[in-house]
This record gives C-alpha cells, sequence and structure tokens, in this order.
C-alpha cells in the first residue's frame, strides 16, 4: 500500500513537474527574446547616429538579424516590428518600413508607431497621410509634437484644436489613422 | 512564524517531510524571486524575469506539494469550497473568452501564465505551506524590507541599485519592484501581512517590526496615495477584529506615526495638495494621474463585449481603439499634459480589467470568490488572529484594486493567491 502511494506520488510529481515546465517555457525563451529585442534597439540607436554610409549599413543588417529573431519569440509584442520599421526607414526603404510598422500597428497601437508611420509616409512621398498619421499620434500623445518637423508643427496643433473644439461640441470624432488597423472593438 | 512549544505538542504526520521541504524551499525562492529578481539586460528589466522566475518556482513547488498530498491521501480529491468553486467557474469563463478572443494567440499566452500563477492557491492551501509559512513569511518580510530600505536610500539620494530615466523624480523609487507605484502598493500589502506578527509575543516579532518600520518608511518614500490608502484599509480592519485593547491601542500608535511621517515628509505634502486642488477643481482625471483614460476606455471594452470580454492579456493592445471610443462618446480628449506615456497595458482597476478581459459573467464569478472568502474571514475574524490577518490583507488588495492591479504585481499577486490559499483552508477546517 505505502509502496504503491509512494509510486502513485513520484508519477504524479514528475508528470505535473513536466507538464509545469512546459507551461514556464515559453517564458524563458521570451526572457532571451526580451533582451535580444533590447539589444536591437541598441544597435538600430547606432545606426541612426553613424554618419558613415557603409559602417551604418552594416549595423543595421546586424539590428534586424537580432530584431528577426526577436519577433519569431514575441509575436504578441509591438516593439520588434516597430524597431524593425525604424531599421528598413534609416536604410532608405520607406515601403519596408510601412510594411513594417503597419505590422506593428496590427498588434498594438501606440502613438509612436503612428508617429513614425507619417515619416515613413512622408519619405515615401504620402503627404495626405503623413499628416492624418502625425495628428493621430500627436492626438494620443501631446508630448510627440516637437518631435514633428517644424514646419508641421502648427498646422497639426490647429488640427488638434478644431478637432478637440469639435467634439466638444458633438460635432465630430477623434482623428482616425491614415489606414485603422483592426480592433476586437467594431 | 511558527510558534515551538505548538510544534513540540502538535503532533505532525512525518508522511510527506521531505516533499513538503521542497516545496516550501521552491516556494520561498518564488517569493525572492518575485521581490528581487532584475535583468538590467533585458529591454523589460523588471517584471518578465520576475514573472518567469516564480511561475518556475510555483509550478515545481506545485508537483512537490502534490507529491506530499498523494503520499498523505493517496488519489483523494481534494474538497472544494463555494469561492473555490466560483473561482473555477470564473477561471472556465477566462478560458472560454481566450478561445473566443480576436486575439486568440495573445490570450491563450496570457491565459498560460495566469493558470501557473493561479497554483498559488492549492499551494497556499497545502501542508507545505502549512508547515513552512513560518520561514516563507520571513523570506517574503525580508525581501519587502529590502526593497523598503532600497526606496528610501534613492529618495534620499544616497544609493540606488539601478539608474532609472524617467520623467520624474518618482521613476527612481520603484527599488527592485521596478516602478514606484507598484512598490508602494506591494510594501503596504507586505506591513499589513507583518502586523499579526509585529503586536503579538513571540518568535519573529522584533523582525516583523523591524520589517513594518522599513516598509513604512519605503512607501512614505514612493509618494503614493493609493499606497497609504491600502495600509490604511488593512491596518483598520486587523484593529477592528484582533480583539485585544492593547493591539488596538499599538495599531493606533503606528498609524499615528505613520501619518506624522507623511505630514512631516515634504514631496508627500506636496502630493497630497496636488491631489486635493484637482479633486476641488474637478479634475478627476488630474487627481487621479490621468487614470480616466485606462478606466473608461476599459469600460468601452466592457461596453463591446460584454459576455465574453477581449480575452485576458489583450488590453494594451486594445487600449487605443477603446480610449478613442470613448473620447467619442464623453466628447472629451484624454489626455493629460506632462504624461510622458499615453499608452496604458493595464487598465489601472482589476476589476475593470476583469471584466473587460473575461466578459460580466466570468468577471462576476471571480469577484463574488474572492467576497465570499473575505466574508467568511470577516465572520470568523473576532478572536481569530490569524483570519483577522487574512481578513486585513484581503482588505488591502481589495482596495488597491481600485487604482492599480495588485493581481498583476508578481509580488503582490503570489502573494495574495498564497494567502487566500491558507485562508480558504483554515475557514474550511473551522467549519
Amino acid at each position: 500500500m505505502r509502496g504503491g502511494r509512494r509510486g502513485a506520488a513520484a508519477l504524479a510529481a514528475i508528470a505535473f513537474a513536466g507538464a509545469g515546465i512546459a507551461a514556464v517555457a515559453p517564458e524563458w525563451k521570451k526572457g532571451a527574446a526580451l533582451r535580444r529585442l533590447r539589444e536591437g534597439e541598441a544597435l538600430v540607436l547606432a545606426a541612426s547616429r553613424q554618419n558613415d554610409a557603409v559602417a551604418r549599413a552594416a549595423i543595421l543588417r546586424d539590428a534586424e538579424e537580432v530584431l528577426e529573431e526577436a519577433a519569431a519569440e514575441l509575436p504578441h509584442d509591438p516593439r520588434p516590428p516597430y524597431l524593425l520599421g525604424s531599421a528598413s526607414r534609416l536604410r532608405g526603404d520607406a515601403a519596408g518600413a510601412l510594411e513594417r510598422y503597419r505590422r506593428s500597428l496590427a498588434i498594438e497601437e501606440r502613438p509612436e508607431t503612428d508617429l513614425n508611420l507619417s515619416r515613413a509616409h512622408m519619405a515615401a512621398g504620402h503627404p495626405r497621410a503623413a499628416e492624418k498619421d502625425a495628428v493621430r499620434a500627436v492626438w494620443l500623445a501631446p508630448n510627440l509634437l516637437p518631435e514633428l518637423p517644424e514646419e508641421a508643427r502648427i498646422p497639426v496643433r490647429n488640427r488638434i484644436w478644431q478637432l478637440t473644439s469639435d467634439l466638444k461640441r458633438g460635432k465630430g470624432y477623434p482623428p482616425p489613422l491614415s489606414k485603422e488597423p483592426k480592433t476586437a472593438l467594431r | 512564524m511558527p510558534n515551538r512549544h505548538a510544534r513540540r505538542t502538535h503532533a505532525e504526520p512525518r508522511t510527506g517531510r521531505t516533499a513538503d521541504a521542497i516545496a516550501a524551499f521552491l516556494l520561498a525562492a518564488a517569493v525572492l524571486a518575485s521581490w528581487t529578481a532584475v535583468d538590467p539586460k533585458s529591454i523589460d528589466s523588471y517584471d518578465p524575469p520576475k514573472a518567469m522566475l516564480a511561475a518556475t518556482g510555483i509550478a515545481l513547488a506545485a508537483a512537490a506539494a502534490l507529491a506530499s498530498r498523494v503520499l498523505r491521501r493517496g488519489l483523494e480529491p481534494p474538497g472544494i469550497s463555494l469561492p473555490a468553486a466560483l473561482l473555477l467557474a470564473g477561471a472556465a469563463g477566462a478560458a472560454v473568452s481566450a478561445l473566443a478572443s480576436p486575439r486568440r494567440a495573445a490570450s491563450l499566452d496570457a491565459l498560460r501564465l495566469a493558470a501557473v500563477f493561479l497554483l498559488a492557491l492549492p499551494l497556499g492551501a497545502s501542508e507545505a505551506y502549512r508547515r513552512h509559512r513560518g520561514r516563507i513569511v520571513a523570506v517574503f518580510g525580508a525581501a519587502a524590507a529590502l526593497n523598503g530600505l532600497l526606496v528610501v536610500l534613492a529618495a534620499a539620494r544616497i544609493w540606488s541599485p539601478l539608474v532609472v530615466y524617467g520623467y520624474s523624480a518618482r521613476s527612481g523609487l520603484g527599488a527592485l519592484v521596478g516602478n514606484a507605484g507598484y512598490a508602494g502598493i506591494a510594501l503596504a500589502l507586505a506591513a499589513v501581512t507583518l502586523l499579526p506578527i509585529a503586536v503579538r509575543a513571540g518568535r519573529g516579532r522584533a523582525f516583523a517590526i523591524a520589517a513594518i518600520v522599513l516598509c513604512g518608511a519605503g512607501l512614505l518614500s514612493t509618494q503614493s496615495l493609493s499606497a497609504v490608502a491600502v495600509a490604511a484599509a488593512g491596518t483598520a480592519v486587523y484593529a477592528f477584529f484582533a480583539g485585544s485593547r492593547r493591539i488596538r491601542i499599538g495599531v493606533a500608535a503606528a498609524a499615528a506615526v505613520i501619518l506624522l511621517a507623511a505630514v512631516l515628509y515634504r514631496p508627500m505634502r506636496v502630493r497630497v495638495a496636488r491631489f486635493v486642488r484637482a479633486a476641488r477643481q474637478g479634475e478627476w482625471n488630474a487627481a487621479f494621474t490621468a487614470r480616466a483614460a485606462p478606466w473608461l476606455a476599459a469600460a468601452e471594452m466592457i461596453r463591446a463585449h460584454p459576455a465574453g470580454g477581449i480575452g485576458i492579456g489583450n488590453f494594451g493592445a486594445e487600449y487605443v481603439p477603446a480610449r478613442i471610443a470613448a473620447e467619442a462618446r464623453i466628447r472629451r480628449r484624454l489626455v493629460l499634459p506632462g504624461m510622458p506615456t499615453n499608452s496604458f497595458a493595464q487598465a489601472h482597476n482589476d476589476y475593470l480589467d476583469l471584466f473587460a478581459a473575461t466578459g460580466i459573467p466570468a468577471g462576476l464569478c471571480v469577484v463574488a470568490a474572492f467576497a465570499a472568502l473575505l466574508g467568511r474571514l470577516v465572520r470568523r475574524a473576532r478572536g481569530d488572529p490569524s483570519a483577522a490577518g487574512a481578513a486585513a490583507l484581503l482588505t488591502g488588495a481589495a482596495v488597491a484594486a481600485f487604482a492599480w492591479f495588485p493581481f498583476q504585481i508578481v509580488p503582490t499577486a503570489l502573494w495574495i493567491l498564497l494567502e487566500s490559499g491558507r485562508a480558504d483552508r483554515a475557514v474550511r477546517e473551522r467549519a
């Protein structure tokens, strides 16, 4: 009887520990991916400060490699595609940047992503979309206004004043993005 | 703290002692990690390492505790109380909501980690926790006191283990917990946990008093008004129920000292004055440091999916669309100038977060489970210091959940769940 219980206890513990480890293992992978994400962020920042085109391209290649690895382990984190978008933008690939920023927005919209989407639109030659996304970014986070090019600040601020006033009078709606991502709310 | 005399006279079954010791050791490691684990090389240095290590400790401790139970009772199924049954119903609802969520993969991922943390409930009710709680509380108290000390040192600009870049002076006051608000809430709940040990003669009293002093100094240094409210609520409940006049006088004296320190500590005074000024002007969003946006966004999520919710772990992903919908509804832009971030990963109210994530029926089951446990504890609290202590902790957690998310902050979530499991077992055994 006692031996039977011991065997059952050992089996139960082993089975439960195995299931527990399987449930926790993705957290360990995420931990490693979050380290890679930090490394990728530092590389993108270093590339943005690098004036030499060849050196910049080499840093961006490393950054993209590290960030793609992080993105694979963190499919629900908007930061890897966001940083990949910034790497594309620094490479001068506006279309790639737009695609990656939109991928980030599909996971979670953040004001800084809207701002960079606006920058990518501007680089791709879409000024109207760029303005729309800049307005949305500053609407969500007013502290982003100084990040806009000087000539864009006053028009964006005026547009937000107008939208705020329309909203108060019940005649308007908060500004949309140039292309709205999917949401569970609709 | 266990009583030596009680240990000698109380006949304890020897079966499963090794498994219990292993479970307790792993649990103590999880508790320690929940307060102290930091990975400076990670992009998220504070929460993920704590969650990862604590979850690992919980999962392995649960396996050892299960072995102990099988050794003692074979495969006999455990009894289930009303709070446990309600919680299971809520958990089943949360699982259905995750499966039906438009962001199913993300929700199932969050559910997996939540399920591991929920094992802290049966662990709290386990023989391992009953036998070794004193040691685990000692680890908990020491880790909390260390964080309290670190907050005080950082507030006095003497020393901080990590350099934190932030928009305000409070940004660097999170100690190893990571955020001044989290640290304040965690320190408040730690102080409430240690209170029953500090006010009664016995082993560990001096340690508990010293830890409470450090936690109290730390929570005042964080300048968190919510933390003060949590500590006050927990302390009041304990003082009310704990019985003896001497205890009430002791608790009242401690509360008076904390209040006096809060009045004398200038940053706290300034923060209270700012809150009062904003509230008088009717600027509730400013008074509650921009919480109107996440609260109203959560309300929009509940409105959109009242039955099934949006799935746990999806608040951050749905926050901006929900905020925009809330702005359109109330005809007002929901920003606070000067706030560095306008993204929220939590609703800053665990009740709203729960209803938004799981839907109203499952959310009600979970709230009812908590309320049922708290109600049973309150009924037994007079003349039962252990029940009074548990009622004080759960009341503190319930208060904290109005403006913060103690069930999502690793050190507080683990501790509340463990102590809830323990309280549920105690109530069942005394019934």
